[in-house]
């Protein structure tokens, strides 16, 4: 019995396993030990191993474009540090406000954050270019009323602008269900113990919420710190990120041994963050 | 002025109508209460008599269309729920599922940063008072639902609050249990000296614990009064029938003497003792009387005051044993007698002619 069992369970977890083994496992393999293969002009690798691609990333030096690689590197981090604290600034009260909802004004409220979806992701970065372009539909409003134009293209706001836009159903999801689950009598049982909103909202909501705070920050951080598209498209390239170095590496600099390193380290900090993230999970479960 | 620990006057609480389209639903309408401090008072009625209305109005977690609340003396209309000097021991007990026991009985006293070492000790004495000790680092999911209820009751008593408020605390318990926390609570609370305020549709547990209860209907309070009152002397035909079992007849005033009135029931003289004045001949009443005042006799010869009927129906409790006899009037009355000559005592069988009789004072009057 529980032989036949485990062979159904085999023969049901196979084509997810493959998928995985084929776009996940070997990739990720092919990138690491690409990462420690040395560059050949015009692009591949050359079946030398050593250290070179991370001595050139770790190595102190004057060399001025490793200095904006770390940068940018930074920068990255940062701007997806602030995308979702931003992103959760914006979806919190807007999650609880649909949790509060009718069942059927929820749905249609549901639906509303997922209409995004449905259109292409190229297309609607290009609608924000043409929004906040220095003649764009933005400055076209504002002049209409005589107020100042504001050069907002090609500057780190309309990037994090664009961030926050393409992130914000992925944080509002995840609030969603775990507010949704919340027994609200739990606000009046505070507030009948003598704490007022805030406290309740501190002592109460947010604990309870954490999973989905959680869930959501890390489903927002991590696409954020490697975007490419919109830093290229509202960034102009004046204003780049991670991606735009990866793309660099693998495109024109044909340096795929550097990439691969990038990516590797890049891979290693973001499971840090992440395992660091769960346990404190944990200690909020226990 | 009387010191009274609640005062409810003239509170009405209407609830818009929603999409339904018709006029807002007074849930609470035009209510006068005065509790008194230390008291065990009942709000007793069916779902939707507006019982959890009216404690919700004195938590702060509703606000009254019209009529003002006081608390030991002061308004409360503008005072949040927060700031009151009441506590609520909610229907589902509302614990918070993210703190152990002791830090969800230490809630209340750490918001209102009262130090430290006082705190662990108020929460071992209200964990020891509902004698749950040794739990304290427990999740409330690892508890059953009688331990949670006592949580609950803790998280509530440790803020030492002047008015208790319970919204049926023990509907979610088994029957055993709840009996054995009505009982707990009653002694608790004259342990504390604490008002309590509790809510029920429970009658037997109204009567078992309260000092004094109201009895609420569709918004309306329709009597107020200590158990054996409201029991023996129920002030309308609702509180007759929904406290207990009660027995109905419809008559006729044929006389209004000095201390009783002479009322035809279906060609038959009863007399019954009342308090109602203003009662005319020619009026038409409804008498009320427990089962267990009815006397059954066999049928030989006829007395004042009884009526005669058939026995349609035994049922055997064990204690005693209830009747059901249909009246000549087509009326039917219940009549419970009690078992006390062993296995002789049913002495009666379906289809049996008998006699109905009591005593004159343990039948009442209600208008009709």
């Amino acid at each position: 019995m529980t032989t036949r069992r485990k062979a159904y369970l085999a023969i049901l977890l196979s084509p997810g396993a493959l998928w995985l083994f084929v776009f996940f496992v070997l990739p990720t393999l092919l990138i690491l030990i690409y990462s420690f293969l040395e560059r050949r002009d015009g692009g591949g690798v050359i079946w030398n191993f050593g250290m070179a691609a991370y001595l050139k990333l770790f190595s102190p030096t004057n060399d001025s474009y490793i200095n904006d690689f770390l940068i940018i590197f930074l920068r990255s981090f940062w701007w997806a540090f602030l995308t979702t604290v931003i992103c959760l600034l914006i979806s919190y009260p807007l999650a609880f406000y649909i949790a509060r909802q009718p069942p059927s004004t929820r749905s249609f409220l549901l639906f509303l954050v997922m209409i995004p979806f449905w259109t292409n992701f190229l297309v609607r970065i290009y609608a924000w270019k043409f929004i906040l372009n220095n003649n764009g539909l933005l400055n076209s409003i504002l002049s209409a009323f005589n107020l100042p134009r504001l050069a907002l293209i090609n500057t780190p706001i309309a990037v994090l602008i664009g961030l926050v836009y393409v992130s914000l159903p992925f944080m509002v999801l995840p609030l969603y269900a775990s507010i949704g689950k919340l027994d609200f009598s739990l606000i009046e049982a505070g507030l009948d113990l003598g704490a007022n909103y805030f406290q309740v909202f501190r002592r109460i909501f947010f604990p309870l919420t954490m999973p989905g705070i959680i869930a959501g920050s890390v489903l927002v951080f991590i696409p954020v710190a490697g975007q490419y598209v919109v830093p290229t498209i509202l960034g102009g390239g004046k204003v780049a990120m991670l991606g735009n170095i990866l793309a660099q590496q693998f495109g024109p600099d044909l340096n795929w041994p550097f990439g691969s390193a990038i990516s590797v380290v890049f891979m290693i900090l973001l499971m840090m963050g992440i395992l660091f993230y769960f346990r404190i999970e944990q200690e909020e479960a226990i | 002025m009387t010191n009274f620990a609640v005062q409810l006057c003239d509170i009405t609480k209407t609830f818009p109508a929603g999409r339904s389209g018709r006029n807002d639903v007074a849930a609470v309408n035009h209510i006068n209460l005065s509790i008194q401090p230390g008291e065990f008072f009942t709000l007793l009625g069916p779902s939707g008599c507006g019982k959890t209305t009216t404690l919700r109005l004195i938590a702060g977690f509703e606000q009254p269309t019209q009529g003002e609340i006081f608390i030991q003396n002061q308004p409360v209309s503008k005072i949040p729920p927060y700031h009151r000097p009441v506590n609520t021991v909610f229907q589902n007990y509302a614990l918070f599922p993210h703190l152990t026991v002791g830090q969800n009985v230490a809630f209340g006293l750490n918001v209102k940063g009262v130090p430290r070492h006082e705190i662990e000790q108020r929460v071992k004495e209200s964990l020891d008072l509902v004698r749950l000790p040794d739990l304290e680092n427990r999740k409330p999911s690892q508890l059953s639902g009688g331990q949670q209820q006592r949580v609950a009751l803790a998280r509530a008593i440790v803020n030492r609050p002047s008015v208790l408020l319970l919204d049926e605390p023990l509907g979610a318990l088994d029957l055993k249990l709840r009996k054995a926390m009505q009982l707990e609570l009653k002694h608790l609370q004259t342990q504390l000296g604490m008002t309590f305020i509790y809510v029920t549709h429970d009658q037997e547990e109204a009567l078992t614990m309260s000092d004094r209860i109201a009895v609420m209907n569709e918004g309306l309070v329709l009597q107020i009064d200590d158990p054996v009152t409201i029991y023996e002397k129920p002030a309308t035909r609702f509180v007759a029938d929904f406290i207990g079992e009660s027995n109905f007849l419809n008559g006729n005033i044929d006389a209004v003497l000095s201390d009783k009135i002479q009322v035809n029931v279906a060609g038959t003289q009863v007399f019954s003792y009342w308090t109602n004045n203003g009662l005319k001949r020619g009026q038409d009443v409804t008498l009320t009387v427990r089962p267990e005042k009815l006397k059954l006799a066999p049928l030989n010869g006829t007395n004042h005051g009884t009526l005669i009927g058939t026995v349609q129906e035994i049922v055997y409790l064990g204690t005693d044993t209830r009747y059901l006899v249909g009246l000549l009037s087509q009326e039917t009355v219940v009549i419970r007698v009690q078992n006390v000559g062993g296995d002789r005592s049913v002495a009666f069988a379906i289809g049996d002619q008998v006699k109905v009789s009591w005593f004159p004072e343990d039948i009442r009057t209600l208008i009709v």
